[in-house]
């Protein structure tokens, strides 16, 4: 039997390359040069409009805001959870648990009923309660993978991973059930929530809503806070870092991990009902089809590139979503330019693979070294 | 060059007596200095390093001698000076430039990857220095060297699971593939059993009448006295003397490692504390008391302990014999199988850590950066994960203050409280833990080799404050350790642990050496 094994050695002496600029620059600049070499040679795209495209998504920020706003969100839920060694790749069902909470109280709970009035005053308790469930059923959801890994030591990931697909599915058994809308068009999907019900433009900006702006801020700086001035963060970073110390200063390892999967959960949580509330106004069937955006997916290479390290979430956030955005661009530009049987799909993820690859190694190398060795 | 005038007799070792020609040394470091944030760890060092010889470097803690062995060994870059190997100039700008040079850094904690078999590890070693060897081969001198230094190695065990002492023997067969011809040695030597030590010493001694170069890093003087050809003894980041071998001299050594400063009065304070009330109630009480290590076999087989308030119980025992896992038992971390463990009378058996410190129990470990510290962490939270005031909320500045306070009440060096505490010297970790934990503990304190890398005078500093604490405050005190020496001059009461048994209970005043010493090996 053949077992490989990738090893990864914290490393001595640092590399030449140490600012973290300079590796986000260097690897935008890698992944652009190595894709269009490619598309040039396979189609002979011209330099100026391959380099117009990438402008013009760097100029046009508000597309780039939306998802900007939603990663950063998702990614320092996710970062929190990393912080203490916490592996939420379960953010995707948070999120969607977090829809289905969000849905309830506006269109179904006795909430609804009462608080239907037209008035501003209870339209914002309306949402304030959908988003605090939302972020209530986010937190449940993390917590029983994190019960179950504080009782039983089954590790989090594999359930998590199962527990996605159960939201999926309890959204569409819902959607296709008891919340089944009347005025669908035929449609499978419930109805959309009242217009009182929803969160604010910002005039000007069509794509944001002004409460995802002022809840991504206070996420980011209460994680911020938690971390750097409270007891529970110290208590989360020794766990992440060493937790024999944690336990040897007399502290129950286990009721850090629940509190890290609780916060991370209701953040996630969060970020769903305002999805719901702000931009998607009613459950689809088949969610699990994309139709989530798969955020709470995407959230967790914020995460993960952003290292342990909250100053980087933003950042990350900020090329996982160009990369996102520019790579759909250019699909577009390059439609009808390609011959039959190449798909325009398969550049755009050329251009963000090769910058996320690039981007990971600089990061990974900076400290760290990574040695394969098999085993015979 | 060198003229070899002993000869090696069966395996025995004899002093090889050596004569320096006006050759070449083998190593040659000329004004080295090295700056980190903060600290001045080396200040315009110079050292000759000859082929044949082992050369100690002695100097207390925080001195810069491991930064000395790194900055040769291509780990760190020096800012100013210059390092020849054989007389060619060697700008070592990585440890793989190092080790091309023949030069070998054997760190204190061994630099393995635990989930690899010892094949594997000397293998990806090799390779990654394109060295390349057959796994026959590899596994071959594997065994072979583990009997020389006795401590024989499966070569196809993890090395997660071996002993420190095999771990080491690892790190020593790397060296020894890679033809490593100057072997850099960081106070290895100071975490042996003391029967494994003589062997090492053996060892060295072997490398020397190869005609290799030992640097030998240790803050124990007998121990360099006992092996050096040569000593240099460092402070402050400064060459203060190398000394030949007809010029050692206990206490001239002494007297350039600390300048005299504060050493004696030290001592003077009165090392012993006599009065123990006896009817006084034991604060800290095991019954029978069964406990298994990792792999299922029991380490504890019915421990009987007690201790009572103003008493230090001294618990002495050969390495492995149970003390890692009855200092676990007394912190909360270890649960036990059977037996009653009692704290102040209440009974606190597996009821884990949060109750043993809530009773103010203060806990100092062999392995600091393990057991008590996270290195990515800075000095300020680490001090704050045990001594805090305030409830949920922590005010960095005002804890950056406490810790800045307890760092100079303690002699700690270190660039500042945001440090991380990865970066402190070896010895400097220990007084950090120390200090933490002497500040916190109000009711008992339990200590498993507390003084390890400590130097002379950091051991005596520690030994008075704790003897301070004991009759001041009252404090009950559980020593662990495996030196007989440093039990006997701390204890009242002196306990010895074989095989996970307590072999019996001593007055300290009245009890024998050899008695002790017979049941430790028993
Ligand atoms: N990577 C680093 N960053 C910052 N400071 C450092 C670093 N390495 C060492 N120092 C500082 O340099 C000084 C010398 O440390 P060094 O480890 O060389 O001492 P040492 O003589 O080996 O002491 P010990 O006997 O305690 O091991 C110390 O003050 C230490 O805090
Ligand atoms: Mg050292």
């Amino acid at each position: 039997m053949v077992k490989i094994s990738l090893v990864i050695t914290k490393r001595y002496k640092r590399t030449i390359i140490e600012s973290t600029p300079v590796i986000l620059m260097g690897s935008l600049l890698t992944g652009l040069v190595m894709s269009y070499l490619i598309i040039w040679a396979t189609v002979g795209l011209d330099p100026l409009s391959f380099f117009t495209t990438f402008y013009q998504t760097l100029v046009s920020y508000t597309g780039l805001l939306e998802s900007l706003l939603f990663l950063t969100i998702l990614g320092t839920a996710i970062s929190i959870a990393f912080y203490g060694s916490y592996w939420n790749v379960g953010a995707e069902g948070q999120y969607v648990l977090g829809m289905l909470g969000a849905i309830y109280v506006v269109m179904f709970s006795p909430l609804s009923g009462f608080l239907s009035g037209n008035d501003l005053v209870s339209a914002a308790v309306l949402k304030l309660a959908a988003i605090l469930l939302g972020g209530a059923l986010g937190a449940l959801w993390s917590l029983i993978p994190g019960l179950i890994k504080v009782f039983t030591k089954i590790s989090e990931i594999p359930i998590m991973l199962l527990m996605n697909y159960i939201a999926y599915s309890l959204s569409d058994y819902l959607t296709a059930g008891p919340w089944k809308g009347r005025y669908t068009y035929g449609y499978i999907r419930t109805d959309m929530i009242s217009e009182s019900a929803r969160l604010t433009v910002i005039p000007g900006l069509e794509t944001l809503r002004y409460e995802v702006v002022i809840a991504a801020i206070v996420v980011l700086v209460s994680i911020y806070l938690i971390l750097d001035h409270t007891l529970l963060g110290l208590k989360i970073k020794f766990l992440g870092t060493n937790p024999t110390a944690l336990k040897s200063s007399g502290f129950d390892e286990r009721k850090v991990t629940v509190s890290v999967a609780t916060i991370s959960g209701f953040i996630a949580g969060l970020a769903g009902a305002m999805r719901l509330l702000g931009y998607d106004y009613r459950l689809p069937y088949n969610i699990g089809d994309g139709k989530t955006g798969f955020y709470g997916y995407t959230a967790i290479l914020v995460a993960w590139l952003s290292f342990r390290d909250i100053r980087f979430i933003v950042p990350s956030a900020i090329i996982v979503s160009a990369l996102s955005s520019f790579g759909y661009r250019i699909q577009m530009s390059l439609k009808g330019l390609l011959p039959p049987g190449i798909s325009a799909y398969a550049f755009s993820q050329i251009f963000i693979g090769t910058t996320l690859i690039v981007y990971t190694l600089t990061r990974i190398t900076k400290e760290f070294s990574v040695k394969l060795v098999i085993r015979r | 060059m060198v003229r070899k005038l002993g000869k090696i007799p069966g395996g025995k070792v004899r002093r090889l007596e050596m004569v320096f020609s006006s050759t070449q040394p083998a190593l040659r470091v000329t004004g080295v200095t090295k700056r980190f944030p903060g600290v001045l760890a080396l200040d315009r060092v110079s050292l000759d390093l000859y082929s044949g010889e082992i050369h100690s470097l002695l100097g207390e803690n925080g001195s810069g001698k491991s930064t000395l062995a790194k900055v040769i060994a291509g780990i760190y870059v020096p800012d100013e000076g210059s390092i020849e190997v054989l007389g060619k100039p060697l700008k070592p700008v990585s440890p793989a430039d190092a080790i091309n040079h023949g030069i070998f850094y054997l760190p204190q904690s061994p630099n393995l990857i635990d989930k690899l078999t010892v094949t594997e590890n000397v293998l990806l070693t090799l390779r990654s220095y394109g060295v390349m060897s057959k796994v026959k081969e590899v596994k071959g001198l594997v065994i072979r060297e583990a009997q020389n230094i006795g401590s024989p190695i499966d070569p196809e065990a993890e090395v997660g699971k071996l002993s420190y002492t095999q771990k080491q023997v690892v790190e020593l067969m790397k060296a020894s593939l890679l033809g490593t011809r100057i072997l850099l040695v960081d106070e290895v030597t100071t975490y042996l059993p003391r029967s494994v030590r003589e062997k090492f010493y053996e060892y060295l001694n072997r490398l020397k009448s190869e005609g290799k170069a030992v640097l030998l890093i240790t803050h124990k003087i007998p121990e360099a006295i006992e092996v050096a050809d040569r000593i240099t003894v460092m402070r402050s980041g400064k060459v203060v003397k190398t000394l030949e071998r007809k010029e050692f001299d206990i206490d001239l050594i002494r007297k350039l490692m600390f300048e005299n400063n504060g050493l004696s009065a030290y001592t003077a304070e009165g090392l012993s504390v006599e009065h123990i009330t006896k009817d006084e109630k034991a604060v800290i009480r095991l019954e029978d008391v069964w406990a298994t290590d990792e792999s299922g076999n029991y380490a504890l087989r019915g421990v009987r302990i007690s201790v009572r308030p103003r008493e230090i119980l001294g618990i002495v025992g050969i390495s492995g014999s149970g003390q890692r896992e009855l200092s676990e038992v007394l912190i909360g971390l270890r649960s036990v199988e059977r037996g009653r463990y009692y704290l102040d009378g209440v009974d606190v058996t597996n009821k884990g850590s949060k109750v043993v410190r809530a009773a103010g129990v203060g806990f100092v470990s062999e392995v600091p950066l393990y057991y008590s510290l996270s290195g990515d962490l800075s000095l300020t939270e680490n001090m704050a994960l045990v001594i805090r005031d305030g409830g949920l909320f922590l005010s960095l500045k005002s804890l950056s203050a406490k810790t800045r306070e307890i760092m100079e009440k303690y002699g700690i060096v270190a660039a500042s409280p945001k440090t991380q505490a990865k970066v402190l010297s070896g010895g400097n970790v220990m007084r950090f833990v120390i200090a933490r934990e002497l500040e916190f503990a109000r009711k008992a304190l339990i200590a498993l080799n507390p003084t390890r890398s400590l130097d002379e005078r950091s051991v005596l500093s520690f030994i008075s404050t704790l003897k301070k604490r004991v009759r001041r405050d009252g404090l009950s005190v559980v020593y662990i350790s495996e030196s007989l020496d440093e039990v006997l001059q701390v204890s009242d009461v002196i306990a010895v642990i074989n095989n996970g048994k307590i072999m019996g209970v001593y007055d300290r005043r009245t009890v024998e050496r050899e008695v002790l010493e017979k049941l430790m090996v028993m």
